[in-house]
């Protein structure tokens, strides 16, 4: 184990401080992709960590550090997204309760608006995966890890891992193809038709 | 007749290797080929591409808030705290527990070990008072036999050395004879 994880082990605050810093945007970003709602990505990011530090003495320093503290953030979220109830996000909606859009900074309102259209149809289709699809979408598209560290992150296999990414887009496919038979496609054109999407 | 699932192109084997981009040159002229003849796949394959533009084009998620780090150490460096009082004082109800079993069932022992202890170390202060006690005793019970002692001690000497005491009757008899007649002289 690195000697700075040691010491946050043992309570330097220099050294906790050191390893919240370095990890603290990867895993509010997971748990924000997984959880889609700022304020309880936040508690579960900060949650996360903390059980990071108060279990480094499981931790195995043969390994790297960032899957196994992606690890437990994905388990939280998991967990959260269980114990969860149905609720009505609160994000962008003003004090009177009603939607706000917050116009005024933007160059381009328009745009502005698309593209949060977009982040909300990101959010939804994610939101119709099972968690642990979820998590390895979010690893593999936006924290850019290999299948290998997709597999410590998730105790999958490669082949397990393939598999599911796979049906995690062909679900949101058919959420986009059925969005398109209703004629409420707010997902771009099909400009990328026939495009090969993965290297 | 059963088809090969990595060459079926509706198998989702072959469908994942189309995605990884896993198929020959010949595999891929098939799959366009194939794509130009069936409406199904081409829609199929039209929504997967707009997923993975969608997936990899998407805004990264915001930056936390600026008092996020500090907040969160001084959560850990908290409960750190915390934990390790809590382990304090689970380890001394533990200790306190099992002394208080050890007491229970070898308290007796341990009570003979220790009274056991005691006696050795005060050992060589009951001899002392002991041996003084037996002294006090022998001198109370000489002083009341003295006379008696004193008189088997003379009978003994009389009995045991009887021509010495004739010969000092003697010896005092003649020398108070010589003092009688030079007297008389």
């Amino acid at each position: 184990m690195e000697e700075w994880l040691l010491s946050a082990q043992h309570g330097d605050e220099a050294a906790v401080n050191r390893l919240v810093t370095t990890y603290q945007q990867p895993v509010f970003n997971l748990c924000y992709r997984m959880l889609g709602e700022y304020t309880e990505a936040e508690d579960a990011a900060q949650e996360a960590l903390i059980k990071a530090v108060l279990n480094l003495h499981a931790y195995d320093a043969e390994r790297p550090f960032k899957p196994w503290v992606l690890r437990i953030a994905s388990n939280e979220c998991i967990d959260r997204i269980r114990r969860r109830k149905p609720v009505v996000s609160l994000d962008g909606m003003g004090e009177d309760g009603a939607w706000e859009w917050q116009a005024g900074h933007s160059p381009n309102p328009e745009s502005e608006m698309l593209h949060h259209e977009r982040q909300v149809e990101i959010q939804e289709m994610l939101e119709s995966l099972p968690p642990l699809d979820r998590t390895v979408i979010t690893l593999f598209y936006w924290e850019g890890l290999s299948y290998t560290e997709i597999g410590e992150v998730t105790g999958l296999s490669i082949s397990a891992i393939k598999s599911r990414l796979f049906r995690a887009r062909r679900v949101m496919a058919q959420l986009i193809v059925s969005s398109n038979t209703l004629g409420s496609n707010t997902l771009g054109s099909n400009t990328m038709e026939e495009e090969r999407y993965v290297a | 007749m059963l088809r090969d699932p990595i060459t079926d192109v509706h198998s989702d084997a072959w469908w994942m290797r189309v995605c990884e981009g896993a198929l020959s040159p010949q595999e891929e002229a098939d799959w366009q080929a194939h794509l130009a003849q069936c409406e199904a796949c081409r829609r199929e394959w039209t929504a997967l591409a707009q997923v993975d533009m969608l997936l990899r084009t998407a805004t990264p998620p915001p930056m936390l808030a600026p008092d996020f780090t500090a907040h969160t150490v001084e959560r850990i460096t908290h409960k750190q705290k915390l934990r390790q009082m809590l382990q304090f004082v689970v380890g001394a109800l533990i200790l306190g527990l099992v002394a208080w079993i050890g007491w229970a069932y070898f308290g007796a022992v341990l009570s003979n070990a220790v009274r056991a202890l005691v006696v050795m170390i005060s050992g060589r202060q009951v001899l002392f008072a002991a041996l003084m006690r037996t002294l006090v005793g022998l001198a109370v019970m000489i002083k009341s036999l003295l006379p008696l002692l004193l008189g088997i001690a003379g009978a003994a000497l009389l009995f045991l050395t009887p021509n010495s005491i004739l010969a000092s009757v003697m010896v005092v008899w003649y020398a108070r004879r010589k003092r009688a007649a030079a007297t008389a002289a």
